[in-house]
């Protein structure tokens, strides 16, 4: 008994499926499936893609692990330089303090003038005026510290503005003017003029500036009464860079300390942390500059703070 | 405006607080000679001038302390009264020590002030009298002859008539006369008075 045959593609033309054929049958002319024909390569193609899916993924994670550690560390950064620029500004307290007090002195002693003047027969009521004004003046000045204060201690987050590095470095000093004055430090400030802004954190910058200041008048306690001073100047570096240089007239560096000085925990301070120049040093980095310290030829040491110029104002020029 | 004759020397670094003390001198009646630093205080005291020097104790340059050394090394008697931001113990004795009327903080009450410049006041009427003494007691001296000033010396040590005789070889009726001169040119009637007089005007003794 001859088995019976089929053609593949009548049966497909008729809708007549295979299970409907009596057992034995041979079906031929039948066209390959494209699983048939290139199984290999699909396979080929689909593990290729799922191993790519599983790549990405694993990628998109890591990468998203790797940002959160990083605004950790951020944050956690952010913490230590907060830190110590609230152990600086402890250590300044007396200093502060004073800054404080000099305004308050001064309207209590006009007050007292004032009431004084009005007891008088009679009374120079200009004078009062003066008196009154001058109690005004004075209560912005005492405001001033205290919003310089705050600005200081406060733990906000990074904020880039433009700045003037020459009202930045006058405030400063007028802040450490009483620590100046008690260390016996004369303060010579050589700021040039038209100094182009930078962008940057003020509160950050200042607190470099108050880093260097203290570290200056640190270096000095076994210099001469007369000796000891300071100067600060700026100028440009044309064509983008704003230069602050803080020189003092102590014991200098040293070569033994020059490798280790930004290294954190390294200090030559009695009570030091050995932060802060490895903070400053960080700031300044965060703000696309630098923070060289080196010996002076002559004597002492000299800091220097790179800054580059805002970039709109760059691109004006 | 100068209603009680007496000048408030004042020295302080802070503008503000200088001011609004001069203010309340001023209204108070005194004169308030004020200066912002310690050397331009200095170039421009008139010791001849009634007055006290109140001084900031933390100044650039000179601090207050320094300020009154320059001051009694410059044999100016000035009474210092301090004020200060923040005194401890230490510089407050330095300053007592060193003749201090007193030693405040910037922001005592206004009475401690007054009462600190009014006892600077009699000291200083105090000073200015012995002073005046002084410098009178020296113009008479200065006026007596050379014998006659050595002839006080030897009086002054206790010696009778005859002896200075001896020790200067004159006549004992010639140191009579001198004697007898140079009291009544320095205005003194007893040896007692001479001898005061002859302390305060600085004569030493003459030895035997």
């Amino acid at each position: 008994l001859a088995k019976p045959v089929y053609d593949w593609r009548e049966l497909q033309r008729w809708k007549i499926s295979e299970s409907r054929l009596p057992p034995g049958s041979q079906v031929l002319f039948r066209t390959p499936t494209i699983w048939e024909q290139y199984w290999w390569q699909i396979s080929l193609i689909a593990a290729v893609l799922l191993a790519q899916t599983v790549l990405i993924i694993y990628v998109l994670l890591q990468s998203r692990r790797r940002r959160a550690a990083e605004a950790e560390v951020a944050e956690r950064r952010e913490e230590v330089t907060h830190l110590m620029r609230v152990s600086v500004l402890g250590e300044l307290s007396g200093a502060i303090a004073h800054e404080i007090n000099q305004p308050l002195n001064a309207i209590m002693w006009n007050a007292e003038a004032a009431m004084a003047q009005l007891e008088r027969a009679p009374p120079n009521l200009a004078k009062v005026r003066d008196a009154i004004s001058d109690i005004l003046c004075e209560d912005n000045r005492a405001g001033n510290v205290i919003m310089r204060l705050r600005n200081l201690l406060k733990k906000g987050e990074k904020k880039f503005e433009l700045i003037d590095l020459n009202s930045l470095i006058a405030s400063t000093l007028d802040l450490l003017n009483s620590e100046f004055v008690s260390r016996k430090v004369a303060v010579k400030a050589d700021l040039a003029n038209n100094l182009p802004a930078i962008s940057g954190d003020p509160v950050q910058l200042q607190q470099i500036m108050i880093n260097l200041f203290i570290n200056s008048m640190d270096a000095m306690i076994s210099t001469l009464e007369g000796e000891r001073r300071i100067t600060v100047g700026t100028r440009l570096v044309p064509p983008n860079i704003v230069e602050v240089r803080v020189r003092d007239y102590g014991q200098g560096i040293g070569h033994d300390n020059q490798a280790k000085l930004f290294k954190p925990f390294y200090t030559t301070k009695k009570h030091g942390l050995g932060l802060g120049l490895s903070i400053c040093s960080t700031i300044a980095k965060a703000h696309r500059g630098s923070l060289t310290l080196t010996d002076h030829a002559d004597r002492g040491a000299v800091a220097v703070v790179r800054l580059p110029i805002h970039e709109q104002l760059v691109a004006a020029e | 405006m100068n209603e009680k004759n007496f000048t408030i020397y004042l020295v302080d670094d802070d503008p503000g607080v200088l001011k609004a003390l001069s203010r309340f001198l001023d209204a108070e009646g005194y004169g308030v000679r004020p200066f912002t630093s310690a050397q331009d205080f200095l170039s421009h005291h008139d010791a001849a001038v009634p007055g006290c020097a109140v001084l900031d104790l933390a100044m650039p340059g000179l601090d207050g302390l320094q300020l009154q050394e320059a001051l009694a090394a410059a044999g100016a008697q000035r009474p210092v009264i301090f004020l200060t931001g923040k005194g401890d113990i230490p510089t407050t004795v330095r300053a007592m020590k060193a003749g201090a009327v007193d030693f405040l903080t910037k922001n005592a009450p206004k009475d401690d002030l007054l009462q600190a410049i009014a006892r600077a006041e009699e000291l200083d009427v105090r000073i200015r009298q012995v002073h005046a003494e002084l410098v009178a007691i020296q113009t008479k001296i200065a006026a007596l002859t050379p014998r006659e000033r050595e002839v006080l010396t030897h009086v002054v040590a206790g010696r009778l008539n005859k002896q200075i005789a001896g020790d200067l070889g004159t006549a004992e009726k010639t140191v009579k006369f001198h004697r007898g001169h140079l009291m009544k040119k320095l205005g003194v009637c007893t040896v007692a008075d001479l001898v005061r007089l002859a302390e305060k005007g600085g004569i030493s003794i003459a030895k035997s």
